[in-house]
């Protein structure tokens, strides 16, 4: 009995043994027919690794052949010089966006610029950007173009000179189709570096147009107007804000989107600049005031609906049905926020029950708005590269962008749907966009000050630390605002 | 190939499958029933995990996925104990075959050297231009088999001679022929820019340091020429290639390259052929490392080196680059947030410990009574009242304490005492009253061990969802929450509370009665002080200043909730519950275990004297199953210094002054991004619950001994 079951094991193992001689290893490549992209990428990373590990080899030969003059061999470094076989010209683009609908987008958007003038542009997304470009640039097989998702990285690479400046005509061609506000996010050091080409905010008040106009509610223009507002409704007996500040790990920072709303709005923005820099402590007056006007607007005795009970244990997620119910009369919230509300609930529609937005409203400095916003950046000095930079800062890239995104987002609908795609550029055509993204679009055009959400800007260590734990505490009446803003000053790393 | 390979693997293991249905048919061996069950779990368990439904097994869709997946399972396997097998081959070859051996030995050791440097790309291909194994070379990692072969052929034939070598003036020279031979072709075609600009002075110190630790243990080794040879080796192979500039530097390579491979191969040649006896010796000991070797690779690779290497980071800075040396444990021990002892004063006028210094006053009075009575003179005398009274004020006088002090070093301190704790002490009483249970003894274990299966962040949602609250304008959906409102509605309401009130009273009246009588009985009875306490204190609220708080909305009054997740300081108790939940099943049954083992003499010995059965277990059961008792506690004690789930689900992220070590830790790692002081952090918890650790192990081994 043992022996047959040896003997069976024994030619399972050598037919194993024969199998893994005779087959080869492109044999899996080609399988499955739903497979068949993945596969046929795989094979085409296969090649390109091959193609390097050639082209690493050739080097080596190189290096042999130059033993003699090895300063010279030392002197070449890597750099094996592709240049593809045809004639068309080629930029490659890389990025974080990668989502079907953005990076589709992106690419149609690229394409058509692209079959127009002659150039193929490749644009390739990366989960993982922010280590891919440091390699890639390491190793010097960075791509042409890649889209910076904030300023700080574009900066760093800008003084370390691996970012090329822009030509002077480029900066002036595309400095027309944006405010000088959005421009600045790629400005380092007075030099032009990067072209804006998306933006997001985070200025927003969400509300419905159907109760404010039953309870005869106006829009509001000013802070003060808003505070006054605020106050009209809780003596109707409403409530003015649903707030709720919990998200986890990340718990505290939907009240430090708040605070950083308020400084710009009570401050210049050169402050908020140095607010984000650690130049201008947290315990300083203006920061300090910035937190309590936030504070006491939220504490204010029936301003607040708090769906779990608190603001701080209320996920910032759990605001939407509470709007939608009227258990609140607005919400600030960024753009995004507009998957949150129960499913099916209309948008700016101008039907009963649809929410909208209105901008938060601007206070003693300027119309500023606190957002986000990506910058292209050329790591190559060629023609076609300053065509395609200069297309990122253009109009007909932000129109033909939208169109694009709008469409792959559309599905089966019949009408505009959100495309998630939003610019400050002053020439896009907004009735291109769904009426809820016309808002933001407007909003956008009209910043005269735009900032990125500071604590993104800050260290880790407060931006993504203290002032979130701080700022918990200090909602939930734990600690003092002076208490709170001393202790996030002493986290900041020297 | 893969594919090939799982067809081949699907159809021997249904082949299999079937060969047992058909023993079992015929011999009817419920053994085979097992064996076909298992193997047709794992067929399917093969298939769910390769990512295929039961309709698309059923189908046959994504067959080829599953076969490629079955084939590389196989294949690893196959490897793994292919090579197993062959190094018990190899290692059996010690006693009779050493010359097999030896050459066997300097073919790997060779091929692995060689492979290693050609692997890093540090050396260049030797046949550039005509590659001799160009058939090899048609794709991967064949290509560059050259460097192994040659490796495997030089050190293989080196070897081999050695070991056939007359003596050792013959072995040595064989060694620094086959060095100088390595070294040069090392030399020849190491890469540019992995050239070292050789410093003398560190490399000589190298060599002398490595060297003479070499001659030293060659000393005790009886072989003091060859250690010393191979230290110097090592030394000046360290010296030349890690502690110069490594990089473009156009020095010479050949003194690097040379000098080191003579030296060691010299050293290797030097000194006496092991004698039969030392080999078999040998052989038994190698043997026993090749069994072993499986699980000690596997112990290195998943917990050694990960653990030193947070050693190390912890010694770094944020980014890991920077050596800051104890800088991040500093920061660590003098943080805020670490150890926050600025309240400490209201430990003194918390509730806590009033309650505790009465229950000072009743242990005290209560053993000086028994005393009394006992006696017949003023002295203590412990029971079970005084005992547990005490028992419980030094626990809220720990509870009082850590209530006021903050940090995540008290919150940890804390959660350690309470869970482990109220969890060892319920989870004995637990199984205590199930022994003497006469039915649903099982079903109510079952019931009490059931939490242990839940994964700590389905438990932590669970309880999320009991605790949670919502704004007090809305119907309460979390259960705690909707009970405690309604009492608070009715507490304010008009004859409902007056009704309320009344049963309450009663209750008061029985319990008061029940303590009476306990007392005069000389019985125990801090269970029944503590029921009609919290009777009173209902009575109280009721009567008084009503159940909870209140809040004026819109000109209506509405009971307040309790916000257990966010109110400090007792947010932390309300997370440790969930643990405590969890746990107790554990310590249950193991106690159940460690009680149904005490042997029955003992118990009737105890009842034929008198003994009262609380008596019996104090002065027999728990000495008995004392043991028990430390792993149970030790144990916990590891587990819940560990605690991250629960604070991080169910705590927001530890923002709510309940954070705790472990999260502490997690959040500087992955959302702040500060590796060194994350592993700093990590370095600590090893270090508090290292002690514990030593002394569960050691408890072991007395056991086993």
């Amino acid at each position: 009995m043992k022996s047959t079951w040896i003997r069976l094991l024994a030619v399972v193992f050598s037919l194993a043994l024969v199998a893994a001689a005779c087959g080869s290893d492109t044999g899996t490549a080609d399988t499955s027919g739903a497979d068949d992209a993945a596969a046929s990428l795989e094979a085409a990373q296969q090649a390109a690794e091959d193609a390097e590990a050639r082209a690493a080899e050739a080097e080596d030969r190189a290096a042999e052949a130059e033993k003699a003059a090895e300063e010279a061999a030392m002197a070449d470094d890597s750099e094996p010089a592709a240049a593809p076989a045809s004639d068309r010209l080629v930029v490659t683009v890389s990025g974080p966006e990668r989502s079907d609908a953005e990076a589709g987008a992106l690419n149609a958007a690229l394409e058509e610029f692209g079959n127009a003038n002659g150039i193929a542009i490749v644009y390739k997304g990366s989960a993982n950007w922010e280590a891919d470009i440091n390699i890639q640039l390491e190793a010097g097989s960075n791509p042409d173009i890649s889209i910076f998702p904030q300023p700080g990285k574009l900066a760093d690479f800008a003084r370390d000179g691996r970012v090329l400046a822009l030509p002077d005509e480029i900066t002036e061609a595309v400095s027309a189709n944006w405010t000088d506000s959005v421009m600045d996010f790629g400005n380092v050091d007075g030099t032009q570096f990067g072209v804006p080409n998306k933006n997001d905010l985070k200025s927003l008040v969400w509300y419905q147009p159907a109760r404010f106009e039953a309870a005869g509610y106006t829009i509001p223009e000013t802070l003060d107007e808003l505070w006054a507002l605020s106050d009209t409704m809780i003596a109707d007996g409403n409530t003015p804000w649903c707030i709720g500040i919990e998200s986890g790990q990340a718990t505290g920072w939907a009240f430090t989107d708040w605070v950083e709303d308020m400084m710009l709005r009570t401050t210049t923005p050169e402050n908020y600049d140095a607010w984000t820099t650690g130049e201008l402590p947290f315990s300083s007056p203006e920061v300090t005031s910035a937190m309590e006007t936030v504070l006491g607007e939220w504490n204010k005795p029936g301003a607040v609906f708090a769906a779990g009970g608190s603001i701080a244990t209320t996920a910032f997620q759990a605001n939407g049905e509470p709007l939608v119910n009227g258990d609140c009369m607005m919400h600030r919230q960024a753009s995004f926020f507009s998957s949150f509300f129960p499913e099916g609930t209309p948008a700016a529609d101008g039907t009963e029950g649809a929410v909208d937005v209105f901008y938060f409203p601007e206070g003693s400095t300027g119309r500023p708005v606190l957002g986000s916003g990506t910058l292209a950046g050329a790591f190559e000095d060629r023609p076609e590269v300053w065509a395609v930079m200069e297309y990122f800062g253009s109009p007909e890239y932000a129109n033909a962008r939208q169109v694009a995104q709008e469409t792959l987002k559309r599905g089966d609908s019949e009408t505009v749907v959100l495309s998630g795609f939003n610019t400050a550029n002053l020439g896009a055509d907004a009735s291109l966009w769904h009426p809820l993204e016309q808002s933001f679009v407007g909003i956008l055009q009209g910043a005269e000050v735009l900032r990125f959400d500071g604590s993104d800007l800050m260290p880790a260590d407060v931006g993504a630390g203290t002032f979130w734990s701080e700022g918990t505490a200090m909602v939930n009446g734990d600690k003092s605002v002076a208490d709170a803003a001393a202790a996030i000053d002493a986290s900041w790393p020297s | 190939m893969t594919l090939v390979l799982g067809l081949v693997t699907l159809v021997g293991l249904i082949g299999f499958a079937l060969k047992s249905l058909g023993d079992l048919l015929v011999s009817n061996r419920p053994k085979g029933l097992t064996f076909t069950a298992l193997l047709v779990g794992l067929l399917l368990l093969i298939f769910v995990v390769g990512g295929a439904s039961l309709s698309e097994i059923v189908s046959g869709r994504k067959m080829e996925r599953v076969l490629e997946m079955l084939g590389t399972v196989f294949l690893s396997v196959f490897v793994c104990v292919g090579v197993w097998v062959l190094l018990n081959l190899f290692v059996a070859q010690m006693a009779r075959g050493w010359r097999i051996f030896s050459a066997i030995l300097g073919a790997v050791l060779g091929a692995g050297f060689f492979g290693l440097l050609r692997g890093n790309r540090s050396v260049l291909p030797i046949f550039a231009e005509e590659d001799p194994f160009e058939l090899l070379s048609g794709g991967g990692w064949l290509g560059r088999a050259e460097w192994p072969v040659i490796g495997a052929l030089l050190f293989g034939v080196a070897f081999a001679a050695i070991a056939a070598a007359p003596n050792k003036q013959v072995r040595a020279a064989i060694g620094v022929v086959a060095g100088i031979v390595a070294g040069a072709l090392l030399a020849n075609y190491v890469k540019l820019w992995h050239r070292p600009a050789i410093d003398w002075v560190e490399t000589l110190i190298a060599t002398a340091v490595v060297g003479g630790i070499g001659a030293a243990i060659g000393v005790r080794k009886n072989a003091l020429v060859r250690y010393a040879l191979l230290g110097a080796g090592l030394g000046f192979a360290f010296g030349a290639w890690a502690l110069a500039p490594f990089g473009r530097t156009i020095d010479a390579p050949w003194i690097a390259a040379i000098v080191p491979m003579v030296l060691i191969m010299a050293g290797i040649g030097w000194g006496s052929v092991p004698t039969e006896r030392e080999r078999a010796q040998l052989e038994s000991r190698a043997q026993a490392a090749v069994f072993l070797a499986p699980a000690l690779i596997f112990l290195t690779i998943a917990l050694v080196v990960p653990a030193i290497r947070t050693g190390i980071l912890s010694f770094k800075d944020r980014d890991s680059e920077l050596f800051v040396g104890l800088d991040n444990y500093t920061e660590l021990f003098t943080a805020e947030n670490s150890f926050d002892t600025s309240n400490w004063a209201d430990m003194f006028t918390s509730r806590l410990f009033f309650v505790a210094m009465v229950l000072v006053v009743i242990g005290v009075l209560v053993g000086l009574i028994t005393g009394i009575r006992r006696n017949g003179s003023a002295s203590y005398e412990s029971g079970p009242t005084s005992v547990g009274a005490l028992l419980l004020a030094v626990f809220l006088f720990s509870f009082a304490a850590l209530s006021v002090l903050r940090g995540t070093f008290f919150n940890n301190l804390w959660w350690v005492l309470t869970v482990v704790s109220v969890a060892t002490a319920l989870g004995l009483a637990i199984a205590v009253l199930a022994d003497r249970a006469t039915f649903g003894e099982k079903a109510a274990k079952s019931l009490i061990f059931m939490p242990m299966a839940i994964s700590f962040v389905g438990a932590s949602i669970v309880w999320r969802l009991q605790y949670q609250a919502r704004d007090i304008r809305k119907n309460q959906t979390g259960v705690l929450n909707a009970v405690w409102v309604e009492l608070g509605r009715l507490s304010n309401s008009g004859a409902p509370r007056i009704m309320i009130m009344i049963v309450l009273a009663g209750l008061l009246a029985l319990g008061l009665l029940r303590i009476v009588r306990r007392v005069q009985a000389d019985q125990p009875f801090t269970l029944a002080a503590i029921t009609t306490f919290s009777i009173g204190w209902l009575l109280y609220r009721f009567a008084g200043p009503r159940l909870g708080g209140f809040q004026t909305v819109n000109g209506e009054t509405l009971p307040d909730t309790v916000l257990f997740l966010t109110e400090r300081p007792f947010n932390n108790v309300f997370l440790m519950i969930i643990l405590i939940w969890m746990q107790v099943g554990f310590a249950m049954v193991i106690f159940s275990a460690a009680i149904k083992a005490v042997p029955a003499e003992f118990i009737e010995a105890a009842e034929v004297d008198g003994a009262t059965e609380s008596q019996t277990f104090f002065n027999v059961t728990l000495p008995t199953i004392l043991p028990t008792v430390g792993v149970v506690v030790t144990t916990m004690i590891v587990q819940v210094t560990k605690v991250f789930d629960i604070v991080s689900v169910a705590g927001g992220g530890g923002k709510f002054g309940n954070n705790v070590l472990a999260n502490q830790m997690f959040d500087e790692s992955f959302n702040i991004g500060n590796i060194g002081f994350g592993a700093t952090i990590a370095m600590v918890m090893f270090a508090m619950v290292l002690p514990v650790m030593i002394y569960n192990i050691l408890n072991m081994q007395k056991g086993a001994a």
